[in-house]
């Protein structure tokens, strides 16, 4: 294994510090828009008129009134919303763009993971802060779907780890030169994916913002912090597929095609399955998936990690 | 016009809609539905999304003044425009976002026209009952009393939960340590709850502007956590005599469309409420292939409804209904949106459809239920309406 | 120790150090749950953030993740005892002041003059390339005894608390023969059983 210990240089050293955070932003907000359009693509049927929506409805917001409520906690809540775009940008930090990432660390899949955490609090915030039951109702259904999927979660980022016996991302690209890890790990990628639409609260993970509770946490949003969060979980959607490509898809790694080529076609894909499957079902009651996520998902993606254990233990992975 | 106001007018050019539906205007909102549908307008869930305030219909005095809370929640650029008739719904939202462009092409909005929270507390509130009435401010109702023997609340009922429901800080009846307030709102006091514990709870109130909610309901209850206890459901404008007009349902085909397309979307399957109100849409029209056109989309939605694993998991065993008087709507949620789904893609019209459940009974339903599941229950039951119960489906076909 | 960090090391474990101290003191001077749990959490991510300058990624990262989960689930708690939303009644956040107030001075007293007057053992050795599998294999490897008995009594203590918080037993589930095919509970699970 000692041959992939081999650091690849951060993007930040090899472009210049500012020349790579614009670019991961660019890619973040590009990312974004793509989720946001496809998605409003499917819920609308509308095909490519979505994507000139999503734009006007992002200027819409721009040039709205911010509103406010009677007895707000107006600095979490401001905070909670600023937070959210904020963490989706972070977390994209450690998924690798043109094979480098903008930070790089020894334990890049636990920074993504978290980011992610630290969603649970900007949430929750913007949930807590305009003192209005439904906003509150989300915040909380928020919490309750992520203390289900929490540990999945993990287990499958473990997984990956111990698989490319590395938590640096370019480490764990470059450990499936000879196969993906999707073969060897599909419980960890579907627990992944589904995860990434848990703490988008997306799709059928929605329900933090259903519409049974008048869209719950973004309930009380208008303007600027409605386009913060909105954004934000898209960005973050968006982010979770461009890592789920980095982790279990091979990254950037293809024939005939250049790799950022491969790895946004990639990207791409991942996104299109995400939103296609996800508008295919109705959003899953927190209140039921907590029996799903701790009496299935956990024993799965401990399995999971056993067989991958074995398998490296066998050398099978090289 | 200089380039910014362009863009300010093409901004608001798909406008977010927030849609009042005044009771007894069923079949003018499934027409603006279908018009928004057609130009790609989304529906805003609460007043904070909201650009354009859509009444449609005539609404009663309880029922206007709510509309006016809600009206004063809607961030700007903002229009609100009203429809009451069908022929006019397509030059009429045509009007409007003309003028939502005008009032975006102005620019930024000041707040002098708003009055702030506050204001709006003490007009509402008195200050000669305990009850304090609220819910119409900008804090989106914190509050409103629980009928005192005096009657008070009910005299207000439908303008004080204007506001999208959005629950309050209830009065101290209960707690005991009363006259506590801050920012005018009185804090949650303790009583028992489901469980057994004693937990804080806040008075909320209901509708009657919700989305995915029956139009004119108001629900008066008590929430601890997300549980609700104490509930009480009444009709906006109940006492005006609210006379429903013929038109209103022709086909129990579309009325149960109408309900389909209801529990899915509080159900979160915004596809399929989508495929529900294009079908409804079909089979509303005078054309015989678009009614066939429309049959054929019911009988795929149906399919597709009670097929799906996820609904059948997500949906059985909430809101059990058991005695045989409730008819078909008996069993749970998923029961009765099967139920739907058989009548909506029926060959023929039914002949009658029994009548909706009473107020009471539905709210004796609603006791102990969470916030999710309760409003799964309302969608899914149809309520007799004083006024309907004098007139059965079948005579308005 | 700090000497041997580079000088932007140092400035920030201090910045962040006082950031922390800052947002400790927060938590009793403000007048809100909320306000209080995040100014807790605020100070526990400036501690990560030190790990952060003294090059222990994976400790810092962690820290930050498992703290924010903690104060969320301790919002949760605060929610389902208290429904009164954006902190709307302000409430102390000091009990027994004085008391804690003399504790808490104590403390920090002991703890620094222990720190300043302990003769601390010099490093042997040189900074690991990666600290995190540094610290894996001391986790995994020397210290695995230790690790796998505290991880074992930190999981008993969660399963006694949640048995003994509980009201309802197998018993109230599952009948008095605990033959019941399905449990009573007031809500259903995601289960078929």
């Amino acid at each position: 294994m000692s041959e992939m210990e081999i650091p690849v240089g951060t993007s930040a050293a090899a472009w210049g510090t500012w020349s790579a955070v614009l670019t991961v932003t660019a890619v973040g907000l590009l990312l974004g828009f793509l989720v946001a359009a496809t998605d409003r693509a499917v819920l609308t049927g509308s095909g490519a008129r979505a994507a000139v929506g999503t734009l006007q409805s992002g200027t819409r917001l721009l040039l709205e009134q911010r509103r406010t409520t009677l007895a707000p906690d107006s600095l979490l809540w401001r905070l909670g919303c600023a937070a959210v775009p904020v963490l989706a940008l972070l977390s994209l930090a450690v998924v690798p763009i043109g094979g480098r990432t903008l930070l790089s660390s020894s334990a890049d899949l636990v920074w993504f993971n978290a980011m992610e955490a630290v969603l649970w609090a900007a949430v929750w915030l913007v949930g807590w802060g305009p003192n209005a039951v439904h906003a509150l109702t989300g915040g909380y259904r928020f919490l309750i779907q992520g203390l289900s999927y929490e540990l999945p979660l993990m287990f499958a980022l473990i997984t990956v780890g111990v698989g490319a016996q590395s938590l640096r991302t370019t480490n764990v690209v470059a450990a499936q030169a000879d196969l993906w890890f999707v073969v060897t790990m599909p419980v960890a990628f579907v627990v992944f994916l589904a995860s990434a639409a848990a703490f988008a609260f997306w799709g059928p993970f929605a329900s933090p913002a259903g519409a049974d509770i008048a869209g719950g946490v973004t309930s009380e949003l208008s303007g600027v912090d409605r386009l913060l969060v909105d954004a934000g979980r898209a960005v973050f959607l968006g982010a979770a597929a461009a890592m789920a490509t980095a982790l279990f898809l091979g990254g950037d790694a293809g024939p005939w095609l250049p790799g950022p080529l491969w790895q946004l076609v990639k990207t791409v894909g991942v996104v299109v399955l995400l939103v296609v499957v996800g508008h295919r079902v109705p959003v899953i009651r927190p209140d039921r998936f907590v029996e799903i996520g701790w009496m299935v998902l956990i024993p799965a993606t401990l399995l999971q990690a056993l067989l991958v254990s074995v398998l490296v233990l066998s050398g099978f992975y090289g | 016009m200089d380039l910014i106001e362009r863009v300010r007018r093409w901004a608001v050019a798909r406008p977010c809609v927030l849609v009042v539906d005044v009771p007894g205007s069923t079949a003018l909102r499934w027409t603006v539905e279908a018009e928004l549908d057609r130009r790609g307008w989304p529906l805003a869930l609460s007043p904070a999304g909201a650009d354009l305030l859509l009444v449609v219909g005539t609404p009663g005095e309880d029922l206007a003044q709510a509309v006016d809370v809600v009206w004063s929640q809607v961030p700007g650029p903002r229009h609100r425009a009203s429809i009451s008739t069908g022929d006019e719904v397509s030059s009429a939202l045509d009007a409007a976002v003309e003028a939502l462009g005008e009032a975006a092409g102005r620019g930024q909005p000041g707040d002098d026209e708003r009055p702030s929270p506050g204001d709006l507390l003490e007009q509402r509130g008195g200050g000669d009952h305990m009850a304090m009435e609220h819910g119409g401010t900008d804090a989106d109702g914190h509050g409103e009393g629980v009928p005192h023997a005096d009657g008070h609340a009910m005299d207000h009922a439908g303008m004080d939960h204007g506001a999208m429901g959005h629950g309050g800080h209830g009065e101290m009846d209960h707690s005991g340590h009363g006259g506590m307030d801050v920012a005018g709102l009185p804090m949650a006091g303790t009583t028992p709850d489901r469980d057994g514990l004693r937990l804080d709870a806040l008075q909320v109130s209901l509708g009657p502007v919700l989305a995915g909610w029956p139009p004119g309901l108001l629900l008066h209850g008590q929430l601890q956590g997300d549980v609700l206890s104490r509930v009480r459901l009444t009709w906006v404008d109940a006492d005006t005599g609210d006379e429903r007009p013929a038109s209103d349902s022709g086909d129990a085909r579309l009325l149960a469309l109408d309900h389909l397309s209801r529990s899915l979307e509080v159900a979160g399957w915004p596809t399929a409420a989508r495929d529900a109100r294009r079908a409804r849409d079909r089979l509303c029209a005078a054309d015989p292939a678009d009614v066939e056109a429309g049959h054929r989309r019911a009988a795929r939605l149906a399919r597709r409804v009670r097929r799906s694993r996820t609904l059948a998991w997500s949906l059985r065993g909430i809101g059990v209904v058991g005695d045989a008087e409730a008819g078909p709507f008996r069993g749970d949620v998923f029961d009765r949106v099967r139920w739907w789904c058989e009548l909506a893609s029926a060959p023929e019209p039914p002949a009658d459809v029994p009548p909706g459940l009473s107020l009471e009974r539905v709210a004796g339903a609603l006791d102990g239920a969470e916030l999710a599941a309760a409003r799964l229950v309302v969608a899914s039951l149809p309520l007799s309406h004083p006024a309907a119960r004098r007139m059965p489906l079948s005579a308005r076909v | 120790m700090l000497t041997d960090l580079p000088a932007w090391a140092v400035a920030a474990v201090i910045a962040l150090g006082g950031l922390s101290v800052a947002a400790g003191i927060a938590v009793f001077v403000v007048d809100s749950m909320a306000r209080a749990t995040f100014a807790l959490l605020t100070s526990f991510l400036a501690v990560a953030g030190i790990l952060v300058a003294l090059q222990l990624p994976y400790l810092a990262f962690v820290t930050a993740l498992m703290m924010t989960i903690e104060m969320a689930l301790m919002a949760v708690f605060m929610i389902m005892f208290m429904m009164n939303p954006a902190g709307l009644m302000p409430m102390t956040m000091v009990h027994n002041a004085r008391g804690s107030a003399v504790l808490g001075a104590g403390a920090f007293v002991l703890l620094t003059v222990g720190i300043w007057t302990m003769d601390w053992p010099t490093r042997n050795g040189a900074v690991p390339a990666d600290s995190t599998r540094q610290l894996g294999e001391a986790i995994m490897g020397s210290h695995m005894l230790v690790m796998l008995v505290i991880g074992v009594a930190l999981f008993a203590t969660i399963i006694a608390g949640t048995v003994l918080a509980t009201a309802r037993g197998r018993y109230d589930r599952f009948g008095a023969e605990l033959d019941a095919a399905r449990p009573d509970d007031p809500v259903p699970g995601g289960l078929p059983r």
